[in-house]
């Protein structure tokens, strides 16, 4: 049991800053109204850009604690612009968000495989070593609290602060609050910012954390697990933090799963089968809550005459 | 201060710059290019090489004809429901149930020893019923988001996109357990159909199956005559430009939307099911791992591209065709210039990606005019 546990938390504690990360990134830009097709793409492109950094770092600055730190900062910071042109885009112009969603989802997947092979391409040149991220059991539990904490500021802020107010009653109606005279680009800009960053972290910590390498399509489908918790957990920060450690339970136990029976495709098809459920769940119990419910305008493409 | 706004207005006049096939030869072109920049980026690839490739992949249509037979036929599933906006975007998922269900009727139910016996001469009824009930689980899968969505209100998208997933899952439960081969030589997938259940071949084109060229016409000219000359097309129609409409006069809203669910699905799943009774001729283990070839998401293009018109459908297929080949050719013809490791699905993946992104936006043209104002 000991033994389990030893290698239970950190693993743990990996699976869940990925997803969770991803998860409430998610929420963010969906609570402003913008439909996040793309998450899958820019998670996949995330993922190699941290491969990519890692390694240009590490030859220009040495492999170390210091390289690798920067290029989680840089993952963080690229996906954040992405993520910000994407979301302004879908504001900006009448467009389909299905549409733009999806776009940015196959370009991501494109880009990914080449930042990440041009990252293994200097690999081989160069045969530098990049030092990945590994967490001690003692170290785990601050990372567990780390991510409680980003959700607890997220939280505080979307449903405590007038900035969050703000994101969310763009999700609601852009017109009205586009009439008072608040700028729903900016908004929108600023979740797709921080929405981005989370991303990205979650992208750059899954590469250069939880699986210490990068191969081609590494990251595909993770980014749509990330939206599942999101939907599970009703885009509500609170209640994502809970069942992201469910869901990262079941997929860092799937081997034992498998070979305690389980069939390996019912413990991967689970979270997305649970996710629909969630969303029947909510859809049926809390037709009224504005808290749990889909912003009204999610997904809905926004018109307004003039547009700064 | 310079104040830079975007004025976007409704149009109420059409032109010619703005009509579909204008649309679509901007977006294809222009697509092209941001590619070609975001490609040259990253690779340094001179433009010659990477225009003059292009023009090859057209010009060798034959490499053409199997993506763009299976790509209309999803396309066109995809814009029956377009027309009464249900955004499929689950046709991936309903391609892999019509896979599912065309191979258990050919080698795993009760009937296939019946209807594919040693003489053969029932096995043109096997084909007919292996099709029908790909299209019936694809139609099947469809109904669940279009209930879904008529009756709780959940948005078809996100369900679909987590069931197409749940798709894959169910395909790789199979192969790999009740109907895993026993001649496979080690990979895990099933074994191949019966000889008698394979569609059959055009003499003189390889590629070329009889049943599925006779399938794309009947379901495009079905789903033309369904739209453009019947009660429901016409419900479907009003239901995507006007739903409030359909419901005051009298119409119910909700069977409309399980409907038109239902017949997308359908199509979407006689073209899986024709995949594997013509092309696959069985089920591989990880067939999300590109194994359909991505064909009901790439076909999102051709729905997106020939936007609520039938008629545009054939030409998209064939846009989406040859910008899916594209990458495959220039990793093909261009294998010294490229840097190693880059491939074909990378340059697939941003051919699409950004044609889409920019038909997206410039289609907006057709209702709004869109107008840069600088201020001071």
């Amino acid at each position: 049991m000991k033994e389990l546990l030893e290698w239970l938390i950190p693993t743990l504690a990996s699976a869940y800053a990925v997803y969770t990360f991803t998860a409430i990134g998610s929420t963010i830009v969906e609570r402003s109204g913008i439909l996040n097709l793309a998450i899958d793409g820019l998670f996949v492109l995330s993922s190699s850009l941290a491969y990519t950094y890692a390694i240009y770092f590490s030859i220009a600055l040495q492999p170390g604690t210091l390289a690798t730190f920067l290029s989680v900062v840089f993952t963080a910071i690229t996906t954040a612009l992405l993520y910000s042109a994407y979301t302004t885009l879908n504001t900006v112009l009448p467009v389909s968000q299905g549409a733009v969603g999806l776009s940015f989802m196959f370009v991501g997947y494109g880009l990914g495989a080449i930042v990440g092979n041009l990252g293994r391409v200097s690999f081989s040149l160069y045969r530098v070593r990049v030092e990945y991220i590994g967490v001690a059991q003692s170290g785990a539990i601050f990372v567990y609290l780390l991510v409680v904490l980003v959700v607890a500021v997220v939280h505080l802020v979307l449903y405590k602060l007038k900035l969050g107010v703000l994101v969310r009653a763009v999700g609601e109606d852009p017109r009205l609050v586009g009439q008072t005279g608040i700028s729903v680009v900016r908004a929108r800009f600023l979740s797709g910012l921080v929405s981005g960053m989370l991303i990205g972290l979650g992208g750059a910590l899954f590469t250069l954390w939880r699986v210490g390498g990068w191969s081609q399509g590494q990251g595909l489908n993770h980014g749509w697990l990330g939206y599942a918790i999101s939907i599970a957990g009703w885009r509500y920060p609170p209640l994502i933090a809970i069942v992201s450690v469910f869901f990262s339970l079941a997929y860092v136990l799937l081997p034992y799963l498998q070979s305690a029976g389980l069939p390996v495709e019912v413990s991967t098809s689970a979270p997305y089968a649970i996710s629909i459920a969630a969303m029947v769940v909510v859809s049926i119990t809390h037709r009224k809550s504005v808290t749990l419910l889909d912003p009204k305008s999610l997904g809905r493409a926004f018109f307004i005459e003039e547009q700064a | 201060m310079v104040k830079i706004s975007l004025v976007v207005t409704k149009r109420y006049k059409k032109s010619v710059s703005t009509s579909t096939p204008a649309i679509l030869s901007l977006s294809l072109l222009l697509g092209l290019v941001i590619s070609y920049v975001l490609i040259w980026f990253f690779t340094k690839l001179d433009p010659a090489s990477f225009f003059s490739t292009f023009y090859s992949t057209l010009a060798s249509y034959a490499g053409l004809l199997e993506p763009l037979l299976f790509l209309s036929l999803l396309g066109t599933a995809i814009s029956v429901a377009f027309y009464g906006s249900f955004w499929n975007v689950g046709a991936e998922g309903q391609y892999v149930l019509g896979m599912l269900g065309a191979i258990y009727l050919v080698m795993f139910s009760p009937a296939s020893s019946m209807l594919l016996g040693s003489d053969g001469t029932t096995a043109g009824v096997a084909k007919l019923l292996a099709v029908a009930l790909g299209g019936f689980l694809g139609s099947l899968w469809s109904l669940l988001p279009g209930v879904l969505k008529a009756y709780t209100k959940i948005g078809e998208v996100p369900v679909m996109l987590l069931m197409n997933y749940i798709a894959y899952s169910i395909s790789d439960y199979l192969t790999a357990g009740p109907w895993k081969g026993r001649y496979t030589y080690g990979y895990i997938r099933t074994d191949l159909i019966p000889e008698s259940s394979k569609l059959t071949v055009i003499p003189g084109f390889e590629i070329l199956r009889y049943e599925v060229v006779a399938a794309v016409a009947i379901v495009f000219i079905g789903a033309y005559l369904l739209i453009e000359r019947t009660w429901l097309g016409l419900e479907i129609k009003v239901l995507g430009s006007n739903p409030v409409a359909l419901r005051s006069s009298g119409r119910d809203e909700k069977k409309t939307i399980v409907l038109v669910s239902a017949i997308s699905g359908f199509i979407a799943g006689l073209a899986g099911a024709l995949r594997l009774l013509g092309y696959d001729y069985r089920l591989a283990y990880n067939i999300g791992d590109g194994k359909t070839g991505f064909y009901g998401y790439t076909a999102i293009l051709v729905a997106w591209l020939s936007f609520r018109d039938l008629k545009l459908v054939l030409p998209s297929a064939l846009i989406v065709s040859a910008l899916s080949s594209f990458g495959y050719r220039m990793q093909m013809s261009l294998k010294g210039l490229l840097p190693p490791g880059v491939s074909a699905f990378a340059f697939s993946q941003i051919f699409i990606g950004v044609t889409l992104a920019v038909y997206t936006v410039i289609r907006i043209t057709k209702e709004y005019s869109v107008k840069l104002v600088v201020a001071r």
